[in-house]
């Protein structure tokens, strides 16, 4: 199911600072980009390190990966 | 071609970040390398081979503090990103690799061979995980590290490849050669718009 979204405004001249950036990325819409900021501003905000119940986890996805015994 | 022998040279990036192209593109390069290419043979997740020792099972020595480091000095290997988390003490180069965080999560998922009830969740766990790693070995003084852009290397191989070189420090590098990896055919993951 798609997440719900609200709507933000940003200054037209930001706006266009952001289209000239991903112009020859492979992010594809104004949208995409500033979601990716947030999130990345917002989960290295929330503390460097990871928890153990979040260790044990990346230690799951790694074993069935492949990556480790 | 030689590296310096007192160094432990190291490509590393999330799993799926691209870490088996820069070994094949530093393999190309004429750069010495260790690789145990029998443990995991290519297949159709990685079509030209994992570039990797033991099968990429090294995290396992390292938690154990049983890699023997000075063994391969002088060389590159490949340590996926959460390996990097118990390098001990030493002297070290480190290649880290970055992509587009939707391709490596469907690129996992397609390797895993699941579909991922809980992508959010594990899409915040590897961004938490990759700042972390890059914190890590940003801050180690026994570290120098190169950030490269898997995304930006196929998107523009010569000025991002280049780079590479820069790094590797010698102009015995076959620079040709290394640009010559590139194969956008094996970009199966990218995001589909």
């Amino acid at each position: 199911m798609a997440k719900s979204k609200k709507k933000v405004f940003i200054p037209t001249s930001l706006y266009e600072k952001v289209e000239e950036e991903i112009a020859s990325s492979e992010t594809k819409s104004v949208d995409e980009y500033m979601i990716k900021l947030l999130e990345e501003k917002f989960l290295k905000d929330s503390g460097g390190n990871l928890s153990n119940e979040d260790e044990d986890k990346v230690k799951e996805r790694l074993k069935a990966l492949g990556y480790m015994d | 071609m030689k590296l310096n022998s007192d160094v432990n040279y190291i490509v590393s990036g999330l799993e799926r970040s691209g870490t088996s192209m820069l070994m094949q593109i530093l393999e190309a390069s004429g750069t010495p390398m260790a690789i145990d290419k029998k443990s995991r043979p290519p297949d159709d997740n990685n079509p030209k081979g994992y570039f990797e020792l033991e099968g990429g099972k090294i995290i396992n020595k390292l938690m154990d503090e049983d890699f023997p480091f000075s063994d391969y000095r002088g060389k590159f290997i490949k340590i996926t990103a959460y390996g990097l988390k118990f390098l001990p003490t030493g002297k070290y180069r480190i290649i880290y690799s970055q992509r587009e965080i939707e391709e490596i999560l469907d690129s996992m998922e397609k390797m895993a061979k699941i579909t991922d009830e809980n992508r959010t969740e594990t899409k915040e766990l590897f961004i938490k995980l990759n700042n972390m790693i890059m914190d890590l070995i940003r801050n180690r003084d026994d570290v120098e590290v190169l950030f490269v852009d898997y995304n930006a290397i196929l998107s523009e191989p010569e000025p991002n490849i280049r780079k590479i070189y820069d790094f590797l420090g010698t102009e015995e590098a076959d620079l040709d050669a290394m640009l010559g990896c590139v194969d956008k055919r094996l970009y199966r993951n990218r995001i589909k718009r």
